[in-house]
Parts: structure tokens; C-alpha cells; sequence
């Protein structure tokens, strides 16, 4: 193995690093959405990344597959800075990394057959033609628990759950190695959810896929991904393999988090011991200076709200941005 | 209450044919669970977005009797003057003015002409004026509209100042710099009505493409690698077509009517053709005597205005995708 | 019923009766029946929580209780009784009255319960001065800031000149419960009161629900699709799938026993987080019964992996597993029982938990 697939092996597949994403609005003001994350996904694994409205996790994960330029910081893919890349590599950087979007009922043009929306990708790169073409849009369909008939039929004939299938088997037909899923099931009934998940990780398993599993839903993510993020206003607030996160909540918000997630069984949810924050999910424009939990932290001192801190490890993979922590 | 036993109308009633007193053993077999291929079935049929679009128009009467009417004044424009032996030039000196009756259906005009005939004559010119400028309109709209809409930015900033100096322009005197310069007739008058008239399709357009560029059926193609053109002519057009078209049918009335205002000053349709316009504008001149002769084209200016009106509102219900189920 | 005949029931008499309510709408693409014969009831002071997904008939249920489905083009049929009063009946002039005062309504989505260009304190002594004309201006803004305070708005007596807009999700919601709740109503429905805020919002607006209703008495109809909001705040549950109810007990029961396997599969197909990652995730196949054209017998048949031959043939009626727990679902009834005797949990989990 050559030095340089060497390090591309070693190296995690997808990976952000110090990532800054600005917006100037009108009037001067700047919604700092992502403000400093740095995390990466290794190859063949899912990472999760959680937090409320307003956080920065989907525009991070749109960053990661080039869809937004960063700000400041850089995302790297299989070991490379992807601004630096050159036409070619950008090229197969865009087919690599994909994308899942969040709502069914928007994320397929209306006025396509099903057939031509999972060929798409197949159409625009020329992998197939004619009944080539037809044979890998089947199997495609197929791999995403779809019939062959399905092929000749129009978005609106078909529910949630099965248009965010149409999605995912879209995504896979460039032959993807990382895919961003930016809440793929919160617009999906109960039971269909469920249904998405298992086709999601049993891809994974059978084609070698990479996840970043953003979600607002934290007993999903815990549920699908190794390691979970948790963040805040922009900024990463912890990060740990899922059962240590669960097990061992450092940061306050997390720990907020994980207390306020009720719990399906009547018994042990009215035994609980909520933490409730008070005060709202405050906006991410022109945040103030210091830790941008401070002002709902029940711990917060007076050194929080002059200094942001940063994601220090404790161990395990564990790590937490908390003065009161460490 | 004894486990099992049955309570109907706790949870619903039943209205099967079984007899449910005495309920068959082999009813309670198990039957093996067939594949999820039967739960994944889709039971209706399966329709095209002009398929469905025409079975929705179908059910809204008001919207079908304005596309009937309409569809009897064209038939009626291309058949009406073969209905009657005379031609809608000829004048005939002995049946001046005279009103409605068995040897003219509308009577004549002041030089004796047949105003069946040329009622029906005019509606070819009428009706093909205002198709072919609301048609041009749109399609200069589609174009300008859709390319601000879609690169946005400084080109569109630019065209939307474009907009909003030619909307402040009234069209009157526009149509009357081009008879000045282009003199009189159908081909001037058709430029005049196209030179300000495109701006509110392009608005409508650019509206439309400023929503769906945003959607995330765009941003999917675009991730997956597709150009421009292949965005705009695959994902933009096909979803703004329906609006487009109902656009159309309701700009029909307004260039129609266009037409005939401008004739009717003198300054569109010129003799001896004849328009919808001009024959007002003839009659307007013998109202007193012959008042038919201004009410009869009025009429069908009116009427085929309404009947558009009323086809685009249905059209625009029908096509919206919004509503399919 | 079983709830109010059972001995010694601490909810009391009943507030609320639905009794075979049919509620069907004529689209151009045909009938949708919406709901297809339902029951149930709420008693003082008790929430009942009507748990369902989407096109289950829930939304459609609780408007029509509220009577704010226009009548035709919806065609309604059964009962609906307030304290042994007719509510389908009643003239538009009573039910208004009765709406606001007697019986409370929270949407989800807060923009749509308030007007955007009136003050909230404006929208509440509205309500308030509606209701009870002897309430003068003065001590209808009073108890406009006494209830903002209740619901936990800081500074009510500011908040008053304020819009809608200006508040964030969770205010806004705390407003439209302020308005719900100022009258004192005996009964709360809420409609999805917190699935569009983030999760310790959620935390929060349900603390502030169950105080409410404990300090005021008021019987609350949550409908939801989330089973951690159902356990959270539900004494019992009414369990919908295609417009019917197809289990309904005290929320012990149906959390620790369920019975009917939809219900089974629905507590299963969602992670809980104090389970570890090998926790089997169900996922029912298939998708709910067109509405347009409902199968003849179980809606649920097509999907289920315990279905009998009868099944596919004929509704089941309810029948009872105790005192207040009843499911409508063939495998109860004598004979399913006396051949294959009553499901187990695992039964009902394993056979609905095919992808893994």
C-alpha cells in the first residue's frame, strides 16, 4: 500500500474540522449556524448527530457534502480538504457523499415517474443506458423493499414511508459511500419510522455505507449510531459512543435532554425526576460571548459567560465542552 | 363481564354478513402471513398529472360551461360564415340597417353587410389575436421570468427594475407610439400588446421559480450532480407548466379585449378585415338606429371574456398539484 | 362501558360519550371514511389519551366533538353527549357557547389558534367577556393576567399588548392554553398540543398541562402519536387504527399488556433510550388501509402476522379483558381462545418483528 492510500485508510472517511458556518442577514446582523464543530465519521459507521431547532446540525450536514462552503475551518473527505480538490476529485467527491432529505412529500418532483427520479443520478453521470438502465432501477427499487411495477408510478400514488424509500434509492444510485440522513423519519408515522431505520442500517450493512444520522429525536439516534453528538446554538456540547452518552450525560444540557424525553411506560415516567430548563431555545443571531448555554445552565458561573469552552476529553471517546466539567 | 365475551358497541359495530352467533371453526385458522408486497400494493389506478388535471375540470360545472362556450364560438368562427350564402364583404345597398331576422340571423350593418356572417368573421380575428398575444406574452414571460427567477442575484435585480418601469407605462399610449411608428393594422397592434404585456406572466414565473428552486426535489438533483438546463427543463418547467397555462387562459380576455378597445378607437384591426372591435366601433356609430349592431358584438366580447375567466378558474384548480390526493 | 360500570371507580360520572360516531367526506376521488363507528368516553377530571398515526381518524374525532367540521361536505352520524346533553345536534347559537366555556381546544401548530393581528391580552378577554357578559373590562384583563401567570408567561401584565409573532414556540403555546383554559372549561381536547416544539419545550407545556389539570379539575382528550407524551400524562388510552378504536384501557394495561398486535407493534417500533442498541425496533410492514376503500373486515388484517381467516372477513366487535380493558380483535373471542389460546407479548411482538 502506497503512503498515501495508507493514510487515506487510517484516516476517517468523512471528517470536520474547526467548522465555521456564517451568514450575513440583512442589516448587518450574522446568524453564526455552525460555530466551531469539528467531528468525524469512520468509514462504514454512523455517526449521530442530535440537538433542537436552531442548533446547526443540518447545515452542518450540508457542509459535509459540499453544499454549503465553509466559512471558516474545512471539511475533509478520505483524508482531503474538498475545497482543495481538483475538478475530477470534485466530480467523484459530489457522487461519494449524498444526501437524504427530511420531507417525503417535497423531496420528489411531482411531475416525474418513480423510474426516472431513481434513474436520475444513473441519467446525469451516464452509468447505464436502455435496459441496463431498466435493470439497475429495478434492483435499486428492490434494495429499498420496492416492486418493479412501482417504476411507472408518480410520487403522490405512494405514502411517506415509501417516497423516503424513492429517496434513499436514489441517493444509492451513484454508488455513494457517505450519506447524510438529515431527519429522514421525523415526518414519518410512528410505525413506518421504524420501517426506515432497519432498511438504513441493513444498507449499511450490505453495502459498506457511512452514516451521519441527524435527528432532533435522541432515542433514535442513540439507537442507530455508535458514537452521538450533541449540539448546541452551533457548537458541539458533548460526544460519546451512545451507550456512555446515556449512561454517563457530562454536560448540562444533555442532561437536560435526556431528562426531558419521556419514556413509553407509565410507571417509571411519572417516577422520574425531570430537569426543566427554563427559558426558550434562544436564536443563534449574533449570540452572545461565553458559553451559549449559560443563560438556561443550572450550573452556569461566572466564568461561562466570558469564555466558550472547549471539547475536552475525558476518556472513552468521551468528550464534553463544560467548564463544570474536569 | 366474562373474558371474551363479546361487546359490540363498546368499540364499534359490526356490519358483516356473517352470522356471528355462530361462527364456523375454520375461521380461526391461521393464515400465513403473505408477503409485504400485498400491503404495498396500490389499488387505484394509475393517472397522468393531465390525466387527473382534466377528470378534476371535468367535475367543476361552472369551468366546463365556460370551456363548452367557448369551444361552440370557435367551432361557430370557422363553420358561422359558411352557414350563410353571403360573404361578410358584400354590400347590399337594399337591406341597410335592417335588424334581425329570417334573411339575416343579425341583421345588417349601416353599408347592408350580414352581420352573422361578419360577427363570425371577426371572431376568427378576435380570438386569434388574443390566443397568439397572451401565447407570446407567456412565452416571453417564461424566458425572462424564469432565468431572474432561477440565477437571481444582480441579472435579476435588473430585470425586476425592467418590470417595474414598463408596468408603470400605460399601455394605451405604448399601442399608440407603434401605430405612429409602425402605422395601423394587425401586426402592429399585436406588438404593441406584446411589448408590456409580458411583465406579468415574467412576475408570476419568477414567483413561481423563486419557491421551487428551494425545494428539495431541486436540491436533490443538484446534489446528485445535475446542470442547470437539466434543472430548469426537467424539474422547474414541468412544475410551472400548469401555471403557465392557466395563466394564459386567463390573459386570453385581456388581450381579446385589448383588441377590441384598440380597434375601437380607430387604431387595431383596419377594414374591410373584421374584428370583434371594429364591428363595435361601427356600431357604436348607429347606435340610435340600429342598436344591434353594437349589442350583438359586445355580446360575444363579453361573453367569451367570461367563459375564459371561468375555464381559467377551474384550469387553475385542476392543475394545482397541491390538491391531487 | 366498562369504565363507569366497574365498582368502586374513582373517575366518577362521565363527562363525555361518543357512541358509534361515522364520520365520512365526499372528495372528487370518492368517499373518504374517516371514521368508521367509534366509542368512547372521558370521565371528570381523568385524560384520555387517543393515540394513532396519521389518517387514523383522531384529528377528524375531536372536531367533530368540537362540532368544527363543516357538515356537509363531512356527513356525521352517532352520538356525541356532554354530560348526557346531544352535542350534534345542538344549534350552532349553543354550541358556540359551549365552546370556550365548557369544552377548551389546543391545536398543534399555535399560529393557527391565534389571530396575528390582535394584542394576545385582547384574544383572551375576548374569549372571557364572550363567554360571561358581566365581566367588565377591568376584571377581564385581571384574569387575563392571572392566567398568563398560570401558564407561566413572566411579566403577564406587559405581555398583554403583545402579538403573536413576537412570542417564541413554547410562548405561543403557553398563550393558546392560557386561552383554553380561562374559562375554566371541564373539558381540554388537545390536538397534538407539542409535536411541533422541541423536546424540553415539551418537557416543559406538559408539566404545565398535568398542574392545570390537576389544580383545575379540567378532563383532558390528548391526542397524540407519541407514546412517551401518552405515559406521561394519560390515565387511560383509546388506541386508533383506520377509524376505529382498537384497544382502549387504563394506561398500565395497554403499556404493560396490550393486547391488540397494533398496538403491540407501535410500543415496539420506537427505541426506548434505557434500552440498549440491540433492542429489537418493529416495523410493520406495509402501510394503513385506504380510506377510500376500506377492507371488509379487520383494517388491520393486511398487516397483521397473527391474522385468522376471519379476519380478513368480518369486523371484530370489542371484547372485553377485564374490567377496563377491552380489545377489538378476533384472537379474544371464545373460540380464537379456546384453539390458540391468548397471545403472549412475545407472540404478539415477535410474530409483527420480521426485518431483524
Amino acid at each position: 500500500m502506497t503512503a498515501e492510500a495508507a493514510r487515506a485508510a487510517a484516516a476517517p472517511l468523512a471528517e470536520a474540522r474547526d467548522l465555521k458556518l456564517y451568514f450575513h442577514l440583512a442589516g448587518g446582523a450574522v446568524l453564526k449556524a455552525v460555530d466551531g464543530v469539528s467531528l468525524s465519521i469512520a468509514e462504514g459507521r454512523t455517526v449521530g448527530l442530535v440537538g433542537e431547532s436552531g442548533c446547526g446540525k443540518s447545515t452542518t450536514g450540508r457542509a459535509l457534502v459540499g453544499m454549503y462552503e465553509p466559512t471558516a475551518g474545512s471539511v475533509l473527505f478520505k483524508g482531503k480538504d474538498i475545497g482543495s480538490l481538483d475538478k475530477a476529485e470534485r466530480g467523484e467527491f459530489a457522487r461519494h457523499a449524498q444526501m437524504i432529505f427530511q420531507d417525503p412529500y417535497s423531496s420528489l418532483n411531482p411531475r416525474m415517474t418513480v423510474g426516472d427520479i431513481v434513474g436520475e443520478g444513473i441519467d446525469i453521470h451516464r452509468l447505464y443506458a436502455g435496459r441496463e438502465r431498466m435493470e439497475r432501477i429495478w434492483e435499486l427499487l428492490g434494495l429499498v423493499g420496492l416492486a418493479k411495477e412501482h417504476a411507472n408510478r408518480f410520487p403522490h400514488e405512494f405514502s411517506g414511508g415509501q417516497r423516503q424509500r424513492i429517496g434513499i434509492a436514489r441517493s444509492l444510485a451513484v454508488e455513494p459511500r457517505f450519506i447524510v440522513c438529515d431527519e429522514p423519519i421525523s415526518a414519518l408515522d410512528v410505525s413506518i419510522q421504524s420501517q426506515i431505520v432497519n432498511l438504513l442500517a441493513s444498507l449499511q450493512a450490505r453495502l459498506g455505507l457511512t452514516y451521519l444520522f441527524i435527528s432532533h429525536d435522541l432515542s433514535m439516534v442513540k439507537y442507530i449510531s455508535e458514537t452521538v453528538c450533541v449540539m448546541y446554538l452551533g457548537a458541539l456540547a458533548e460526544t460519546a459512543p451512545s451507550e456512555e452518552l446515556y449512561e454517563r450525560p457530562l454536560h448540562p444540557y444533555t442532561q437536560a435532554l435526556l431528562s426531558a424525553i419521556p419514556i413509553a411506560d407509565p410507571r417509571a415516567e411519572r417516577a422520574r425526576q425531570r430537569i426543566l430548563l427554563s427559558g426558550d431555545v434562544p436564536s443563534p443571531v449574533d449570540p452572545p460571548p461565553g458559553c451559549r448555554f449559560a443563560p438556561r445552565c443550572p450550573r452556569a458561573m461566572g466564568r461561562c459567560r466570558e469564555a466558550a469552552p472547549e471539547l475536552r476529553d475525558v476518556g472513552g471517546g468521551h468528550r464534553v465542552a463544560c467548564h463544570a466539567v474536569g | 363481564m366474562k373474558h371474551g365475551e363479546n361487546m359490540a358497541g363498546a368499540l364499534g359495530a359490526q356490519d358483516s354478513p356473517l352470522d356471528l352467533d355462530d361462527l364456523g371453526e375454520e375461521l380461526f385458522e391461521e393464515v400465513p402471513r403473505g408477503d409485504s408486497g400485498e400491503a404495498d400494493r396500490i389499488v387505484r389506478p394509475c393517472l397522468t398529472y393531465w390525466q387527473d388535471a382534466w377528470l378534476r375540470l371535468r367535475k367543476n360545472k361552472i369551468a366546463m360551461i365556460g370551456l363548452g362556450l367557448l369551444a361552440f364560438y370557435i367551432i361557430m368562427s370557422l363553420v358561422g360564415p359558411l352557414m350563410v350564402s353571403y360573404d361578410f364583404r358584400a354590400i347590399d345597398e337594399a337591406q341597410m340597417d335592417s335588424g334581425p331576422g329570417p334573411l339575416h340571423w343579425f341583421g345588417t350593418d349601416t353599408l347592408g353587410r350580414d352581420m352573422w356572417a361578419r360577427v363570425w368573421v371577426g371572431a376568427r380575428v378576435s380570438l386569434s389575436i388574443g390566443f397568439l398575444a397572451a401565447s407570446l406574452n407567456a412565452l416571453i414571460g417564461v424566458c425572462v421570468g424564469g432565468v431572474s427567477g432561477y440565477f437571481g442575484g444582480r441579472l435579476d435585480m435588473a430585470i425586476m427594475r425592467l418590470i417595474d418601469v414598463l408596468s408603470g407605462i400605460p399601455s394605451l399610449i405604448v399601442a399608440i407610439l407603434v401605430m405612429v411608428v409602425m402605422g395601423a393594422g394587425i401586426a402592429p397592434l399585436v406588438i404593441a400588446m406584446i411589448i408590456v404585456g409580458w411583465v406579468g406572466s415574467a412576475r408570476l414565473v419568477r414567483g413561481q421559480m423563486l419557491q421551487l428552486k428551494n425545494q428539495e426535489y431541486v436540491l436533490a438533483a443538484r446534489k446528485l450532480g445535475a446542470s442547470d438546463a437539466r434543472i430548469i427543463f426537467r424539474h422547474l418547467i414541468p412544475n410551472t407548466i400548469g401555471l403557465i397555462l392557466t395563466n394564459v387562459t386567463m390573459a386570453v380576455p385581456y388581450a381579446i379585449f385589448n383588441e377590441a378597445f384598440l380597434s375601437f378607437i380607430g387604431l387595431g384591426v383596419q377594414p374591410p378585415a373584421a374584428s370583434w372591435g371594429l364591428l363595435a366601433r361601427y356600431g357604436a356609430q348607429s347606435f340610435r338606429v340600429a342598436p344591434w349592431q353594437l349589442f350583438i358584438p359586445a355580446f360575444f366580447i363579453s361573453t367569451t371574456m367570461l367563459s375564459l375567466y371561468l375555464l381559467g378558474d377551474g384550469l387553475r384548480d385542476a392543475l394545482d398539484p397541491k390538491l391531487r390526493s | 362501558m366498562p369504565n363507569s360500570e366497574a365498582k368502586g371507580s374513582r373517575a366518577g360520572s362521565k363527562l363525555i360519550e361518543v357512541e358509534g360516531l361515522r364520520v365520512s367526506f365526499s372528495t372528487y376521488g370518492g368517499t373518504v371514511k374517516a371514521v368508521r363507528g367509534i366509542s368512547l368516553s372521558v370521565s371528570k377530571g381523568e385524560c384520555l389519551a387517543v393515540v394513532g398515526e396519521s389518517g387514523c381518524g383522531k384529528s377528524v374525532t375531536a372536531q367533530t366533538i368540537m362540532r368544527i367540521i363543516p357538515s356537509p361536505p363531512a356527513a356525521i352520524e352517532g352520538s356525541v353527549r356532554l354530560e348526557g346533553r346531544e352535542l350534534l345536534t345542538l344549534p350552532e347559537r349553543k354550541m358556540r357557547s359551549l365552546r370556550g366555556s365548557e369544552i377548551g381546544m389546543i391545536f398543534q401548530d399555535p399560529m393557527t389558534s391565534l389571530d396575528p393581528t390582535m394584542p394576545i391580552g385582547k384574544q383572551i378577554t375576548e374569549g372571557l367577556r364572550e363567554h360571561d357578559r358581566s365581566v367588565s373590562r377591568a376584571q377581564a384583563r385581571e384574569r387575563a393576567v392571572e392566567v398568563l401567570a398560570t401558564v407561566g408567561i413572566p411579566e403577564p401584565e406587559r405581555q398583554l399588548k403583545r402579538y403573536a409573532y413576537e412570542f417564541s414556540g413554547g410562548m405561543r403555546q403557553r398563550v393558546v392554553i392560557a386561552m383554553a383554559v380561562v374559562c375554566k372549561p371541564k373539558l381540554l381536547i388537545a390536538d397534538e398540543p407539542t409535536t411541533a416544539l422541541d423536546v424540553t419545550i415539551q418537557a416543559q407545556i406538559l408539566d404545565l398541562m398535568r398542574s392545570l389539570k390537576d389544580e383545575l379539575g379540567t378532563a383532558v382528550l390528548l391526542i397524540t402519536h407519541d407514546m412517551g407524551v401518552v405515559s406521561n400524562m394519560a390515565d387511560r388510552i383509546a388506541v386508533f387504527y383506520a377509524g376505529e378504536v382498537v384497544e382502549e384501557g387504563r394506561a398500565e394495561e395497554v403499556f404493560e399488556s396490550p393486547a391488540h398486535p397494533y398496538t403491540a407493534a407501535l410500543l415496539r417500533s420506537r427505541p426506548r433510550l434505557d434500552r440498549d442498541r440491540n433492542q429489537c425496533l418493529v416495523s410493520i410492514p406495509g402501510s394503513p388501509p385506504d380510506l377510500f376503500a376500506p377492507p371488509p373486515g379487520c383494517a388491520f388484517a393486511p398487516r397483521c402476522g397473527l391474522a385468522l381467516e376471519i379476519c380478513r372477513r368480518a369486523r371484530p366487535a370489542g371484547f372485553a379483558l377485564g374490567e377496563s380493558h377491552a380489545a377489538s380483535c378476533w384472537l379474544y373471542h371464545a373460540k380464537a381462545l379456546a384453539r390458540h389460546g391468548a397471545p403472549s407479548r412475545g407472540k404478539l411482538e415477535m410474530e409483527a418483528c420480521r426485518d431483524r
